[in-house]
């Protein structure tokens, strides 16, 4: 079976803990074995196990944020909005 | 929708200088975490991220006051719970998230288009913020955050099989959306 880029990709139903435990690198060691062995021969779930590492790679690298600037300005407002509410009580 | 946190019933009295000290602890500690899943939440306008987090500190203070809320290390989870709360009470109020013009969503995109980090396409995030709520909050939380599933299911008051089932729908949706675009721009 050809898998083509633009159609929806899962992988097959009872091997798609295994596919998911391998893409986030917290496989279930029990389905490692017939799990491997079905991917290694069904093109459909090699392309879901693909496109599931390429999105994690994506997701990490979007976690790399610099906000301390901005967190740092926040907290001084909120120290602003600490002293208001205090004096209101 | 979920339902608060279990916290400690304290009683209520004004607010003692040391509980005071350990919620501006715990909120400079959680404050960058706050901002990430605030701004994720309410992508592309980063303001509102900003506020809703502004709003979620003041609601633990006004609970600390009224003894509705505790110093715990639980103090964190609360917060980013509330963020969420506030998230969801603003879409309701609101439409000005709900119904986005595509004009103004791009609008907005383009005049932020360093979110989080030069690196990052925008398309990360349009396609994120495309999820439903309830599916994108698991992956800020999970996927972003890194938070186990049973913290988060704890969090947002969810039963552990809702999340993975979610989470492993949320993740399909954005594997796939995420490949089709790879390959269109290629």
């Amino acid at each position: 079976m050809k898998v083509t880029t633009t159609e929806e990709v899962k992988p097959c139903r009872h091997v798609q803990h295994y596919v998911e435990g391998q893409a986030t690198g917290k496989p279930r060691r029990w389905w490692n074995f017939f799990g491997w062995l079905h991917v290694k021969h069904c093109p459909q779930c090699q392309e879901a196990l693909r496109r599931l590492q390429t999105y994690f790679q994506d997701i990490v690298k979007s976690s790399e944020s610099n906000l301390d600037q901005d967190s740092q300005d926040i907290m001084n407002q909120i120290r602003s909005k600490f002293a208001e509410e205090g004096d209101s009580s | 929708m979920p339902a608060s946190l279990n916290c400690t019933i304290a009683s209520p009295a004004a607010i003692p200088p040391d509980a005071m000290r350990s919620y501006e602890q715990a909120i400079e500690t959680t404050l960058p975490t706050l901002l990430r899943i605030a701004r994720r939440l309410t992508w592309p306008d980063q303001d509102l991220g900003a506020d809703l987090v502004q709003d979620a500190v003041l609601k633990g203070l006004r609970s600390l006051k009224s003894g509705k809320l505790e110093i715990t290390p639980n103090v964190g989870a609360w917060l980013k719970q509330a963020v969420y709360l506030e998230f969801l009470m603003h879409k309701r109020n609101s439409k000005r998230l709900t119904y986005l013009e595509s004009e103004t969503f791009d609008q907005q995109c383009a005049t932020n288009p360093k979110p989080f980090s030069s690196e990052i396409s925008p398309e990360i995030e349009r396609a994120l913020a495309e999820l439903p709520d309830d599916q994108r909050i698991l992956i800020i939380l999970v996927d972003i955050e890194e938070h186990e599933y049973q913290e988060v299911s704890n969090m947002l008051n969810i039963p552990m099989g809702t999340v993975r089932s979610r989470l492993s729908r949320a993740r399909w949706k954005l594997a796939n959306r995420l490949h089709h675009l790879a390959g269109n721009q290629s």
